[in-house]
């Protein structure tokens, strides 16, 4: 270019257009697909397999935002009054269909244990009291965030469930952490107390979590307030106001922009890929569990129970199934470790444990990308999982 | 509104755009009040604070001009001013805290407790670049200053509130604003700015939830020593990231406007010693400690015995406390005293030995050590406690526990950003040296430009503040 400031708005201009180019096409999601191709990996092992979804019955939001999910579960729970309620907590084990071998994609939202189970409620006929069924499930769920939601539910009449169903499962000891997406619950103020109340210094090994997540809060809520050192007006300062207008006016401009974060998504799963096929570190690779997120995770089960204890509420855990061609201990201890404080919790909580660990068989199990999936089940899974749970919590709903 | 925000980025086209229709003589002008709206926009409360600092440092300085033979006076008045007013900000609840902690171990009640007032924004950065003004004026580096000079060198928008720590005649000689519009320049100002958002929202923030969670009021006790090297190592390039993406937008968006800031981090993971750690990170703040504390105290005790040893903690010390006021600063600022004062030592005693300061074992020993000790001082600087930080670095050295207990990714991403940070001097020095040969304007450079673009949106996330804001 032969002039400059000529030469400038050009390169700007090719930016701006390569930019759309890349948010429509979705330039890393086609690496995963060349990756996978690569490495042989079928469709379905790498394919979101859509499940139903109604916020009626799920947490739709996957604890991204429970607070909405929460308030829309009170009306619909409002529907159904004196009906028995069960609120079905666990990890993705809940919400994932991954297919097996011998199934297909049949185009429809394919249905997960609890749908199941809320169907055989609702065809038990209007003689049997009536029950209401909610999963409260998200990917990776801790059981910090089980017990977070928890505390929310019990302090709410309108959701307060009269049975949980616990998921015990060797993986969800290895988080401990709350996501942002939780943080929405503190907007409400009778939660937001009994949270503080918990948050206190040394009172628990999961206050220093809660403590973090209402400085990240109190944060958030600051910036949208007063940031930046302070208003003295007490209004938002322009900076604050200037980025959410912009914020609204790019996705006003283009839908492409409330879509980012797949990017990141789809960036992550080039990382994990990498992961796996180069230092063949997988879902599913054994390991053992120590250190302060699994004395977090313990401390949230017990505070679980004894939560579930003080407000009268029914709990009923169960050891989760797991694939019989993948073991996720890495040693015999580790198994035996993990059995042993289930069993001790079980008995010192007074929650009835159920041993659900081989109820799926080998072949209703769905496949990863580089092997069996160790958590997630086939739609025969879902069945079989479906059926345990109502076999244990009867006509009646426990 | 900071760097990493989508009103900046978009507010930037306008605004440099106009700053190249107006004539040359209206751009001062305009940066200025583009200068006082940026800062404004944080919020109204301390708006006028750099502006009365300003004002008061100018005045000493016309006095210091008026009088040269009560110049030290005017000096010290001056310097004196700019301190009250950063001391009230800064330390005023650290200095009221600690004497009613001192006095109830002596079994006095304390008369006051400290009530909290809020920092104004980047309070220790144009401080140090007021005072600095005064130094050179006293100097005589700094003729006939005007007022309008000294406000726009102090609030000119890039540096304002995270550095780098500027020099007036680095600065203020370019505020003429007459350079032509450059292709080269234009170019090398975005490189900055988007390389800048990639660091902070890729490299940075993918580290802080981790840290955050690993520095946790009681994980430490249950942190084993390899989950502690890899948390401190973490927070080391967290912090790294997060300022030096800082310093590259700053860098970037001045030369949008053909004004050249000085450069605040060469690569201080790759330093050969603990002084070259120094020559390469945070360089504007060393060489302001070097110029201004070092050089000055050095040269007035350096008959005594063992002054460069005593002068390098103290000033390290300070260092620590302008960073914050906390013990765990101070103690940072200390040891890497200690360190230098190590090497130092290292060195005098290696110099009687022909060729130990040169064989390749000692440099290669003393590239581990620095490392080590560079990470092993983030530990105060990140603790939320001296408790924890006794802990933490008590595992790291003493109670050896070789598990760990953090989820593989941590250590993935860990290792993946300090596998980034161990090629990104060659990996940046191709780059360069590809894009140099030519502008590059026609697809190679706005498909990266377009990339970091992509991962700006892809990782951006509202609200995450740059470390060093709280300094």
């Amino acid at each position: 270019m032969k002039h400059p400031l000529a030469g400038a708005v050009a390169g700007l201009a090719q930016t701006a257009a390569l930019l759309g180019l890349m948010l429509w096409a979705r330039p890393m999601s086609g690496v995963n697909a060349l990756i996978d191709r690569a490495f042989g990996v079928p469709r379905t092992a790498s394919e979101h397999i859509p499940t139903r979804r109604n916020p009626d019955l799920h947490e739709t939001s996957f604890g991204e935002n429970p607070l909405a999910s929460f308030r829309h579960l009170a009306g619909a729970w409002a529907k159904h009054p004196g009906a028995k309620r069960i609120v079905l907590t666990g990890n993705s084990q809940l919400q994932q269909v991954m297919l097996a071998s011998d199934e297909s994609l049949t185009g429809q939202p394919e249905l997960t244990a609890v749908d199941w189970l809320a169907e055989r409620y609702a065809s038990a006929g209007p003689k049997r009291p009536k029950t209401v069924c909610y999963r409260l499930s998200a990917g990776a769920l801790s059981y910090v965030e089980m017990h977070w939601m928890l505390l929310y539910l019990v302090d709410h009449a309108e959701v307060k469930p009269d049975v949980l169903v616990f998921q015990a499962n060797y993986q969800g000891f290895w988080n401990a952490g709350l996501r942002d997406g939780m943080l929405s619950l503190l907007d409400d103020p009778a939660f937001a107390a009994a949270v503080q109340e918990m948050a206190r210094p040394g009172s628990s090994l999961f206050a220093g979590t809660f403590q973090q997540a209402i400085e990240k809060h109190r944060l958030n809520q600051a910036q949208r307030q007063t940031p930046g050192g302070g208003d003295s007006g007490g209004g938002q300062p322009a900076g604050q106001r200037l980025e959410t207008k912009a914020r609204e006016a790019l996705t006003s401009v283009s839908p492409l922009f409330d879509h980012r974060g797949e990017h990141k998504e789809d960036f992550l799963n080039i990382l994990y890929r990498g992961r796996v096929y180069l230092l063949g570190l997988r879902a599913s690779s054994a390991r053992s569990l120590s250190g302060p997120r699994l004395d977090r995770s313990r401390a949230s089960v017990e505070a679980i129970a004894a939560l579930c204890r003080e407000r009268n509420i029914r709990m009923i855990a169960y050891d989760a199934p797991v694939n019989p061609r993948v073991s996720l201990f890495k040693t015999g201890a580790d198994r035996a470790g993990y059995l042993e404080y289930l069993a001790r919790f079980s008995k010192q909580s007074q929650v009835p444990l159920l041993d659900f660990s081989t109820i799926v068989p080998e072949g209703a199990w769905g496949r990863l990308l580089d092997g069996p999936d160790p958590l997630h089940l086939s739609r025969a899974g879902h069945r079989h999982l479906a059926d345990a749970l109502f076999a244990q919590l009867g006509e009646r709903g426990f | 509104m900071e760097f990493n925000s989508y009103s900046y980025l978009l507010a930037l086209i306008p605004a440099i755009s106009i700053f190249w229709a107006l004539p040359v003589a209206a751009r001062r002008w305009y940066v200025l009040a583009l200068s006082l709206a940026f800062y404004a926009s944080w919020g109204l409360q301390f708006a006028w604070l750099p502006l009365v600092i300003c004002g008061g440092v100018f005045w000493c300085a016309r006095r210091l001009a008026a009088e040269p033979e009560n110049g030290r006076r005017w000096l010290l008045t001056g310097i004196g001013f700019v301190l009250t007013v950063l001391c009230y900000f800064k330390y005023r609840g650290f200095f009221i805290d600690n004497v009613a902690g001192l006095l109830a171990r002596f079994g006095q009640a304390p008369a006051a407790t400290a009530a909290s007032v809020a920092l104004p924004l980047g309070i220790s950065f144009y401080s140090f670049e007021a005072i600095s003004f005064l130094i050179d004026s006293r100097q005589g580096r700094v003729k006939n200053p005007r007022f309008w000079d000294l406000a726009l060198f102090v609030l000119y928008w890039p540096h304002l509130v995270a550095g780098p720590i500027v020099r007036v005649r680095e600065l203020v000689p370019q505020f003429t604003f007459s350079k032509k519009f450059d292709l080269a320049m234009f170019t090398l100002g975005v490189d900055r700015l988007l390389w800048g958002l990639v660091q902070k929202t890729v490299l940075s923030n993918s580290l802080g939830g981790w840290v955050d969670e690993g520095f946790l009021a009681r994980a430490a006790q249950s942190n084993t020593t390899i989950d502690n090297w890899a948390m401190a190592t973490a927070f080391g390039l967290q912090i790294y990231f997060d300022f030096a993406s800082y310093s590259n937008m700053a860098i970037g968006t001045a030369r949008l406007m053909g004004i050249t800031l000085p450069e605040n981090f060469r690569y201080p993971y790759h330093a050969a010693s603990p002084p070259d750690f120094w020559a390469r990170w945070h360089m504007t703040l060393s060489r302001w400690i070097r110029d201004y504390l070092f050089f000055p105290v050095n040269a007035r005790y350096q008959a005594a015995p063992g002054a460069l040893y005593a002068s390098l903690l103290v000033i390290m010390g300070l260092a620590g406390l302008w960073h914050g006021a906390g013990w765990g600063f101070i103690a940072w600022g200390l040891l890497q005293g200690l360190w230098l004062v190590l090497y130092r030592m290292w060195e005098s005693w290696a110099e009687g030995r022909a060729g130990w300061k040169e064989a390749a074992w000692s440099k290669a020993m003393w590239r581990l050590l620095t490392l080590a000790m560079v990470i092993t001082a983030w530990v105060p600087f990140r603790a939320s406690s001296a408790d924890q930080a006794a802990t933490i670095l008590g595992s790291m050295y003493v109670h050896i526990k070789l598990s760990a207990t953090y989820p593989v990714n941590f250590f993935l991403i860990t290792a993946l950003v300090a596998g980034f940070t161990a090629v990104e001097p060659f990996l940046g020095g191709w780059i360069e040296r590809r894009l140099a040969a030519r502008n590059h304007l026609v697809l190679v450079r706005p498909l990266l430009w377009a990339a970091c673009l992509l991962m700006f949106l892809a990782f951006d996330e509202r609200g995450a503040k740059f470390i060093y804001f709280q300094f």
